[in-house]
């Protein structure tokens, strides 16, 4: 090779060498976080550009900054005790971490925190001495998502313990947990003695689930659905003072490592409203059956089982509504009396009166269909409303008669043997749009009383010029 | 003519620092710059700068390792002196300045290989090498080894631009070969060495 060859192979070489060590150095400024190498005095001999921001200076004027001007005086100290451990013994392979907090030269003297790393550089020991290369990261912002979810926590209203493999306490991660429990402090705490005390005695089936959370550390996760059923999900807790009583509900979160439950989570909710709700709500749904049943009493004559008066006044009312909306087309009153009653009262007593009674009572319910009011409208008087599609008067007819038939059939036997023949009578009037249901009533009753005229036994309706049998 | 030591250290080290010195001035068209001493607590093998220029000079007898520390903003100032026109991309005045700063340092190189040649000793010089001025941590800065007479030196040259440093590092093979040393620069030598440049 020539000697200008040889040259030039110089001249590329170098100039190689000038690139690639100008790239590396330009890598290295660039490099993410914070790098600094510090001279035996503390003072920067190479800074990456995160750094010079940090510093409020530049590229040039970083050098010889001293990095401990970065720290408070208190931090500063700390920061010089590391570096001694760091250099004691001048261990190279020897690294250390830590977290220290920055205070920025600004006006508002803000504060980072970053995590730190230092080594000993692997270097002959020249002008500089010893020299330390630095790496931070910035957990400002880590910190304060990190407070941001710790200010969430604490202000849930719910309890966060972290269990350890011996059932105590190993971190609160919220401080509602206390106030859950009335207590300052619970972390060290069995959390079953907790129970235990809370509740005043907690009893058998609590104690064995708590125990069995225990147990369930390093066991594997697949057979914890069955142990999870025994851990008990509820529990009434007595305050300090005994004068209220506390419902906690708990959600069992474990921590799984290699799928070997590691921790559990234990989120506690207070539920004490959910419950009282609860039992407002049974005790509400006790208070209507009770009411329903009076009303039923109310409303339904227990002699016949038909309705009362009481009844009539709102299931009419709200018949009559429909009807005068057009839902029902045709409407008739049935006016009924049982024969010559007054006779059977006194001939067999009130006993046997009361029988009869209840015995057209039943055939009264037997022949009207589901959609027709029977009421019991007197001592034997009784009154039918009968909403139809048909012609009202054929169906007040057919009803009545099936009656009067039933009735005229029915035969009440006595202890004595004696047989007692009853019979009844009635009148139907139809009711027209708009009419007044007492109005209709009346004419009812007039033709019921056309009917006992008539002989008794019988069916008068509204239009017949003769009575019916 | 600028003075040097009378012993052999003194004689090299006055060479290069009176070469640094009327070269740096020659080339900027600055004559306000002044050569001044480095603090007391420096020691060489310390980082000078953001930057430094690197050039070897070789020969048989003795063997330079010169290099001029700078930050741009000041070497960009130094090189504005004489060219005035501003350079707003700061990439290409950066480039600029570094190329600048080679050159100068080849100057000084070249007036130092000179001044050697006119004592007969034929030294030659490697292309600048510009680096990151941390790499000065990797200087070689070791002294007489019994064998070689080694020294290093350090001064500054100092201006209204700011500030330069440059560091030597000579290892001398053949103390008799320059003994008897002479400082003669172009300033002082004749017209004829003059009219060779032009």
């Amino acid at each position: 090779m020539s000697q200008n060859n040889e040259l030039l192979a110089c001249y590329k070489v170098l100039s190689m060498l000038e690139t690639a060590s100008d790239n590396t150095e330009t890598m290295l400024d660039n490099m993410p976080g914070v790098v600094v190498v510090l001279n035996q005095n503390l003072q920067v001999i190479r800074a990456n550009q995160e750094f010079v921001k940090l510093s409020g200076r530049d590229m040039e004027t970083v050098l010889g900054f001293k990095f401990v001007n970065l720290f408070s005086s208190e931090n500063a100290d700390i920061l010089q005790r590391q570096f001694a451990l760091l250099k004691n013994g001048r261990q190279f392979n020897k690294r250390i971490d830590f977290e220290l907090e920055i205070t920025l030269a600004d006006e508002k003297k803000t504060t980072r925190q970053f995590y730190w790393q230092a080594s000993l550089v692997s270097f002959k020991k020249g002008a500089e001495g010893d020299l330390i290369s630095i790496s931070g990261k910035d957990l400002s912002e880590l910190y304060q998502s990190e407070m941001k979810l710790k200010n969430i926590f604490s202000n849930l209203p719910l309890g966060m313990l972290m269990i350890d493999e011996k059932g105590k306490v190993k971190e609160v991660l919220s401080q509602f947990s206390e106030v859950l429990f009335d207590r300052n402090e619970l972390v060290g705490l069995s959390f079953s003695k907790l129970v235990e005390e809370a509740e005043n005695g907690a009893d058998r089936f609590i104690v064995e689930g708590l125990s069995n959370l225990s147990n369930c550390f390093g066991q594997s996760k697949n057979n914890y659905d069955n142990v999870e059923k025994t851990f008990p999900k509820k529990i009434a807790i007595t305050d300090s003072h005994s004068t209220h009583t506390k419902w906690l509900s708990i959600n069992y979160q474990p921590i799984l490592k290699l799928n070997r439950i590691d921790g559990f989570i234990l989120l506690i909710e207070d539920v004490t409203e959910t419950e009282q709700a609860k039992k407002e709500i049974e005790r509400v749904s006790v208070l209507e059956r009770q009411i329903l049943t009076v009303y039923e009493a109310a409303i339904r004559d227990p002699l016949s089982g038909l309705y009362t008066r009481l009844f009539m006044k709102d299931s009419v009312k709200s018949l009559i509504g429909n009807f005068h909306r057009d839902s029902i087309e045709e409407l008739a009153v049935l006016m009924m009396d049982i024969d010559h009653f007054k006779s059977i009262n006194d001939t067999y007593g009130h006993k046997v009166g009361d029988t009869v009674i209840s015995e057209i009572g039943r055939i009264i319910l037997k022949c009207v269909r589901e959609t027709d009011i029977a009421i019991r409208y007197g001592g034997e008087e009784f009154l039918i409303i009968l909403p139809s599609n048909m012609s009202n008067m054929t169906s007040a007819r057919i009803v009545a008669e099936r009656i009067r038939e039933d009735v005229a059939n029915y035969k009440l036997t006595l202890a004595s043997g004696e047989e007692v023949a009853v019979t009844i009578s009635g009148g139907a009037a139809s009711c027209g749009k708009g009419e007044n249901i007492d109005l209709v009533i009346e004419r009812a009753d007039g033709y019921l009383y056309q009917a006992k005229r008539s002989g008794r036994n019988r069916i008068i309706t509204e239009g017949d010029s003769e009575a019916a049998k | 003519m600028l003075t040097v030591g009378t012993d052999l250290r003194s004689t090299i080290v006055g060479i290069f620092r009176n070469a640094s010195l009327v070269q740096t001035r020659q080339f900027s068209s600055c004559e306000a710059l002044q050569l001044v001493e480095m603090e007391d607590s420096f020691q060489l093998g310390q980082v000078l700068a953001r930057q430094m220029i690197l050039i070897v000079i070789s020969g048989a007898e003795l063997r330079v390792l010169f290099k001029i520390h700078f930050n741009n903003s000041e070497s960009d100032r130094l090189r504005r002196i004489k060219f005035r026109t501003p350079i707003t991309d700061e990439r290409i005045a950066a480039a600029k300045t570094l190329d600048y700063m080679k050159e100068l340092t080849n100057q000084v190189c070249g007036r130092i290989c000179r001044i050697f040649q006119r004592n007969d000793l034929v030294l030659g010089m490697c292309i600048p090498l510009s680096m990151h001025g941390f790499y000065e941590l990797y200087t070689d800065y070791t002294l007489d080894d019994g064998k070689l007479k080694k020294f290093g030196d350090a001064w500054k040259i100092n201006g209204d631009f700011g500030s330069l440093v440059c560091t030597s590092y000579v290892e001398i093979m053949e103390p008799t070969a320059v003994t008897n040393l002479q400082y003669v620069d172009e300033e002082v030598s004749n017209d004829d060495d003059e009219l060779e440049f032009l």
